[in-house]
């Protein structure tokens, strides 16, 4: 799964932690996140676009392998 | 372990020991040690028996210091850090299974049977191997 979780972040100007602290998690997850290492919850990815006000499908996208 | 408030339901979260349990599990962990490596320069005319009574004490403490250390809450507990946790346990119960049968086979091949101490020292290196594992992964995230 591929995200575009640094790009909305940069349109939004929000650091790493800024981010985590809205959506009560660690940078790290953050962090792990953006370098596709860890694939959130359902509920932490609708978290996530609840910031960014947008859809959960247009931060996060199937690839050919999922 | 206690079910933990506000947990998705998907997930059964462990209810961990308060932040601070791994510093108290540390301390009693390195007393434990100290103590163990003391007792050698210390108790040289204590009776052997004694001895080993202290022994046991030190080694059990240590097991307890480490179980603190490895089941208290991270300083930031989150669901990433949950499925961390959830994999190490995995993988240290896959090194238990495999351990388990490659221990029997070891002790027939030296003629030795499995003492106290042993079963005491194999817990230990479980608990070890769960912090390792942890941390290795938390790392690599």
């Amino acid at each position: 799964m591929k995200n575009s979780l640094k790009v909305e972040r940069a349109k939004l100007n929000i650091t790493q932690q800024e981010l985590a602290d809205k959506i009560n998690v660690s940078r790290q997850t953050i962090n792990s996140i953006e370098a596709d290492r860890y694939v959130p919850s359902t509920i932490l990815a609708l978290k996530i676009s609840n910031v960014f006000n947008t859809t959960v499908n247009s931060i996060f996208k199937l690839e050919a392998e999922d | 372990m206690l079910y933990m408030k506000n947990a998705p339901k998907n997930q059964f979260w462990l209810g961990l020991l308060p932040n601070y349990f791994k510093k108290i599990g540390l301390v009693i962990s390195i007393a434990a040690i100290i103590a163990q490596i003391s007792l050698v320069y210390i108790s040289q005319n204590e009776p052997l028996s004694q001895k080993e009574i202290i022994k046991t004490i030190c080694s059990s403490l240590f097991t307890v210091g480490l179980f603190f250390f490895a089941f208290s809450k991270e300083k930031f507990e989150d669901e990433m850090h949950y499925f961390i946790r959830m994999r190490s346990m995995a993988l240290t119960l896959l090194f238990v299974i495999i351990t388990g049968i490659l221990s029997p086979i070891l002790y027939l091949a030296f003629n030795e049977t499995p003492t106290i101490r042993e079963t005491q020292g194999f817990a230990t290196t479980v608990i070890l191997q769960y912090i390792a594992t942890f941390y290795i992964q938390k790392m690599m995230k």
